[in-house]
């Protein structure tokens, strides 16, 4: 108990302390959505993301390849913010699992502890499987990332090809 | 019965003869001779001895072995009476029971959070891609390079670049890959943990309190399990940003190569003018 009251909303005013930074509206609108720990509002998460970063281009705007690489990088940046969404209300409900807990342990028999310690054990399997979700997310997100890079290489190798040969031509009929 | 007559006469005249000797003889008869058996109804003085001996030790017993028999009983009382209302009180350990109930809710909702779909692909390359890659499923990992090569591209043919960026090219998409893989795989590794946690906490609302740790050590070569889990897509996504930095490097390196070979060719033309 002591503990509890030496911790517990210090700990928690740490946790709160808003950390929002974006000064233009449309950033503050995303930053708005992707911060407030809500899965109800995805809608609303994709179209601010849209004002801040833009729409995929028209097809008469780029290639289909191009077109095809955005949409996955943007696809994925928004699944990864969604996840994280629901990652932050799974992790206000862990810090409520670990209050009730902890609050039963001030108040529990020795015979009684050994339920309280499995549940608490079960709450950390469930806290592990959501960071492997998230871990999960990250990997998708850098992997797109690199795969992004490693497309333009690809792009540059054959742009390069193309270019020799066409430098090659032109010096050829001169 | 003359025989008789003639040894009654002869013992007679033994005894007047042998006076001292025949009435020692005769107390030792009286001394020697077997008592019958008396019931306990009997008014002999025995008797009574023999209740106050009983008794004598009934008040023994009573009072020496009973007290302390007594108080080896109220010692175990007390014992009991402490493992009811201190080590084991029905209580709290109904309360502790009620509590997973309780947290049950918690991890219903936890679940369920983390099954909501995030899907948010547009084009039907990526859609693919994505589909594969939020399927939980590792069935459909063998899918992935497929999706994977369609959005992304092949590796270039041979006669298109050289082969340092052929390999550089190869090995980040394999990197990649192999992320995108791994991402399917714990997605579905974290889904079975839920599972198995969920079933723990089913044990654990049903267990005696004395298997109560029996149930907790099994949770907890669980938790060693997911941390695992948890360390293999952590060594992954170091994988992942090892390659990415060694590309980062190899660029470096191909953009010195190429000047020098540009600078040598550009000398090499103003010579030839």
């Amino acid at each position: 108990m002591q503990m509890i009251g030496q911790y517990r909303n210090l700990m928690s005013n740490i946790f709160h302390i808003r950390l929002n930074s974006a000064t233009l509206p449309n950033p503050q609108a995303l930053e708005a959505v992707i911060r407030d720990h809500q899965v109800n509002n995805f809608p609303g998460l994709t179209a601010t993301f849209a004002n801040v970063y833009g729409a995929i281009p028209v097809e008469t705007a780029a290639n289909p390849g191009d077109r095809a690489m955005s949409d996955m990088d943007d696809a994925l940046a928004l699944d990864n913010l969604k996840t994280l969404k629901a990652g932050d209300q799974a992790t206000d409900i862990e810090l409520q699992s670990a209050d009730t807990i902890e609050n039963s342990a001030g108040q529990a028999a020795p015979g009684s502890a050994p339920f309280l310690t499995a549940t608490a054990i079960s709450s950390s399997i469930h806290a592990q499987a959501l960071t492997q979700k998230l871990l999960a997310a990250e990997l998708r997100q850098e992997a797109a990332r690199i795969a992004h890079r490693n497309t333009l290489r690809k792009e540059n190798a054959t742009n390069t090809t193309e270019l020799r040969g066409v430098l090659v031509n032109l010096l050829l009929h001169q | 019965m003359k025989r008789i007559t003639e040894l009654v006469k002869s013992t007679k005249n033994w005894v007047f003869s042998h006076k001292i000797r025949a009435a020692v003889l005769a107390l030792v008869l009286v001394f020697t001779t077997p008592w019958p058996a008396r019931a306990q109804f009997g008014l002999d003085p025995c008797c009574a001895l023999l209740v106050a001996g009983l008794s004598s030790i009934q008040s023994a017993l009573t009072k020496v072995v009973g007290g302390g028999l007594n108080q080896i009983l109220g010692v175990d009382k007390s014992m009991q009476q402490f493992q009811q209302a201190v080590v084991w009180p029905q209580k709290l350990i109904d309360q502790a029971r009620s509590l997973v109930g309780l947290l049950e809710g918690n991890f219903r909702q936890i679940q369920n959070l983390m099954h909501i779909p995030v899907n948010s692909a547009t084009l039907p390359l990526s859609q693919q891609l994505e589909q594969v890659l939020l399927s939980r499923n590792p069935n459909q990992i063998v899918q992935t390079s497929g999706a994977y090569a369609a959005l992304y591209g092949p590796v270039p043919a041979p006669t298109a670049a050289s082969p340092q960026v052929l390999n550089m090219v190869d090995m980040t998409d394999a990197a990649a890959k192999a992320a995108m893989k791994r991402a399917i795989e714990i997605d579905a590794l974290a889904d079975l943990e839920l599972q198995a946690a969920n079933q723990l906490n089913q044990s654990i609302q049903t267990a005696a309190p004395g298997s109560a740790p029996i149930i907790e050590a099994q949770a907890d070569a669980w938790l060693i399990r997911a941390n695992a889990y948890t360390q293999s897509a952590t060594a992954d996504l170091m994988r992942l940003r090892s390659i990415d930095l060694a590309n980062a490097s190899a660029d470096i390196k191909m953009g010195a190569t190429n000047t020098t070979s540009l600078r040598q060719a550009l000398a090499n033309l103003m010579q030839h003018q």
